[in-house]
């Protein structure tokens, strides 16, 4: 700061010095990262409806061609805030969380506002927002609180204060509500009332919504270890340390857990015991976890390529597609398969939406958002 | 390339302060600043000399190329013999520009270091040296409360009797020690009419609402470091320039004042000791453009003054 002001002061040299600072000026302001990206783009597909939350917007698009039906906020709508989470589904609606902690219900067929939940009493603070649904619920994961809101009118039933900032939305059995902290615990709630039943402190921050499957929530940790935890009691069935953060948690299909790590590793274990059945390295990270359909594991990387592995022994089905050799994009969501296709959104490129093949890896259709 | 050479080494200096001060988040920022400053102290030591050599030129500078305004054949001539070379002036900005990437690679490695989104995190995994931080992981999250402030949100405190208004407290300092600083550093201008001085006054007033601005949007940790910084620059400005500066009333917005070290007015040039053949008033001989302090001309003046009133007593006797 003390120089750029001292080259003011010498008025020797002239106004392209001017110029150039305040480009620099200009420049720093980008550095700041308050309008720049704070996460990546996520998707969600509910009733054949491709759901995309990228920065200002929460885009409607059909599934097939990728058709652009709605997009929020509306042309000419105020400002609703930065949207990253996949948006989660309610009734004749969905429901997201936007990067100022607030959280929108949006009418599926209009993309226009049913109801809106602002906890922050209009104080300033942005934070992952992020929201699923359960039983005409909508639990809104923001800052280090939880909130259950009544999913139709968006009234809040109870809250939850974390130790530490919660990354990702909870997930849900009839009875208790499973939520990952950044404290490095796993909290079991009382799905009625909020109140903390059990909590089991890990080896690292837990970043990603636990996968629950037959009474065992499966999950990564920002400490080189997946683990499987008891859902009844919180006890740990089993871990498994790996090359890297475990940070998308692992995908059960047929008593195999698939998960990636953040050195490139992509890793099928059973999901009884952990052990290890099957390990590749690809090319990047992997932050999301996998979609698992039939006999394939899809897999998407940091530097921007799609995998297609076989289940039982992870040999690649067709060659790596790379979404665009000419962008540095990055494929951070977890990807989708729906009725033949994968879908993957990119942050860092023209394109925000791709759409493969998922028998052949040949690129379908991709969304660019206007402006 | 960028990020491995600037942003990924200040990234895991910052941690590591972070470690050695017991997760202090703060004073890494404000240690790492200051070690920073004082390896830049030779390169800001010189522009500093060249900026002050320059402006002490410009009331001769301004005079030859008023006297040869058609001639500019002569002007660049007797420029010259003044001791003015723009090449020569250009290269005192040089470490100006040496010092650009590393102080926008302390700006950025301060979000780097403290993330608090997810995109942050993912930059941050790929910067920490695993040699330095075998246990990396337990790092995270780092500790980003001090006092009121959340060092990765824009700063606001919130006093109990005012629940609802934020004050900036750090982007009011931030806006105070830069104008203290800009006043300290900047000598007023001779002529305050030219185009220089009015762009200088402007660049003023504008710079500390910039930064002022940029803290009120961004991350309470580069508040910190911006703060720093100025204090810092203050400090070396204090300890290098001591004889130019005086102790002036500084006037702050909102009625406030305070004493503080401002540089002296632009000098005027030295009488030359030599014949000048340059046809140009107030040259020195040996085309340096020599120039004087303040301290230095009151003390000539006192003995020009003595002089003349030797000279009217002598005149008197006889």
């Amino acid at each position: 700061m003390g120089m750029m002001h001292s080259i003011a002061s010498s008025p020797a040299i002239g106004s392209r010095t001017l110029h150039f600072l305040l480009v620099l000026l200009v420049s720093l302001s980008a550095c700041g990262e308050a309008a720049p990206a704070s996460s990546w783009p996520n998707a969600a597909l509910y009733d054949d409806i491709l759901y995309v939350a990228n920065n200002r917007n929460i885009y409607a698009l059909n599934p097939q061609s990728g058709a652009l039906s709605w997009r929020f906020p509306q042309e000419g709508s105020s400002d609703a805030g930065q949207f990253y989470t996949a948006p989660a589904s309610g009734e004749g609606s969905v429901i997201a969380g936007s990067f100022d902690r607030k959280a929108f219900a949006i009418d599926k067929a209009t993309g226009r506002t049913i109801w809106s939940f602002d906890p922050t009493n209009g104080k300033s603070g942005g934070a992952p927002s992020a929201i699923t649904t359960a039983d005409g619920f909508a639990y809104l994961s923001s800052g280090n609180t939880v909130y259950a809101l009544n999913i139709e009118n968006g009234l809040e039933t109870w809250s939850f204060q974390a130790q530490g900032d919660l990354w990702s939305p909870p997930v849900t059995d009839a009875e208790r509500l499973y939520q990952t902290s950044m404290d490095h615990s796993l909290y079991a709630l009382d799905v009625q009332t909020g109140r903390e039943i059990w909590r089991q402190e890990l080896a690292g921050a837990l970043p990603d919504t636990p996968t629950l499957d037959d009474g065992v929530l499966y999950l990564g940790a920002f400490a080189n270890r997946a683990y499987a935890i008891d859902a009844g009691s919180g006890r740990v069935n089993w871990y498994l340390d790996t090359e890297g953060w475990v940070w998308g948690s692992p995908v059960v299909v047929s008593d195999v857990a698939y998960f990636g790590d953040l050195d490139g590793g992509v890793y099928a274990v059973g999901a009884a015991n952990g052990r290890l059945l099957w390990k590749v390295t690809v090319n990047g990270p992997v932050r999301s976890s996998p979609a698992v359909v039939g006999d394939t594991v899809v897999v998407n990387t940091d530097s921007g390529f799609v995998y297609s592995l076989g289940a039982g022994n992870g040999v690649q089905r067709w060659p790596a597609v790379e979404v665009d050799s000419n962008t540095a994009e990055r494929l951070l969501a977890n990807p989708i398969v729906h009725k033949g296709m994968i879908y993957v959104t990119a942050l860092g490129g023209e394109s925000l939406v791709y759409a493969y093949s998922h028998d052949t890896g040949l690129l379908q259709w991709q969304f660019k958002p206007g402006k | 390339m960028w990020n491995q050479i600037i942003i990924y080494p200040f990234t895991n200096a910052l941690l590591l302060l972070y470690v050695w001060m017991g997760h202090n988040f703060a004073i890494a920022i404000i240690l790492l600043t200051i070690i920073i400053r004082l390896l830049l102290i030779p390169l800001t030591a010189k522009q500093q000399k060249s900026q002050t050599k320059m402006q002490e030129m410009q009331p001769e500078i301004k005079r030859v190329q008023e006297k040869f305004k058609g001639e500019p054949e002569r002007m660049q001539k007797e420029l010259q013999k003044i001791g003015y070379n723009p090449a020569s002036m250009l290269a005192g900005c040089l470490p100006m520009l040496v010092q650009f990437p590393i102080l926008i690679g302390m700006y950025r490695s301060i979000l780097h270091a403290i993330p608090s989104t997810p995109l942050q995190m993912m930059d941050l995994y790929q910067a920490v040296y695993r040699s330095v931080f075998p246990n990396f992981s337990e790092l995270i999250p780092v500790k980003r409360q001090l006092l009121w402030m959340d060092l990765t949100q824009p700063d606001r405190l919130y006093l109990p009797f005012l629940p609802d208004v934020g004050i900036p407290l750090l982007p009011v300092l931030v806006y105070l020690t830069t104008v203290m600083q800009q006043k300290m550093m900047t000598p007023p201008s001779a002529d305050p009419s030219d185009q220089s001085a009015q762009m200088q006054r402007s660049m003023m007033t504008m710079m500390p609402l910039m930064f002022a601005f940029f803290a009120l949007q961004f991350a309470s940790g580069l508040s910190l470091y911006f703060i720093t910084a100025n204090i810092a620059m203050i400090a070396q400005f204090y300890l290098l320039n001591r004889e130019k500066l005086e102790w002036t009333l500084l006037k702050l917005p909102g009625g406030l004042g305070i004493r503080f070290p401002t540089m002296a007015a632009a000098p005027s040039t030295v009488r030359p000791s030599a014949p000048n053949t340059s046809g140009v008033d107030l040259q020195d001989g040996n085309g340096e453009g020599e120039t004087m302090s303040r301290s230095k001309r009151k003390r000539l003046d006192r003995i020009s003054a003595r002089k003349a009133k030797g000279g009217s007593k002598r005149r008197r006797r006889r």
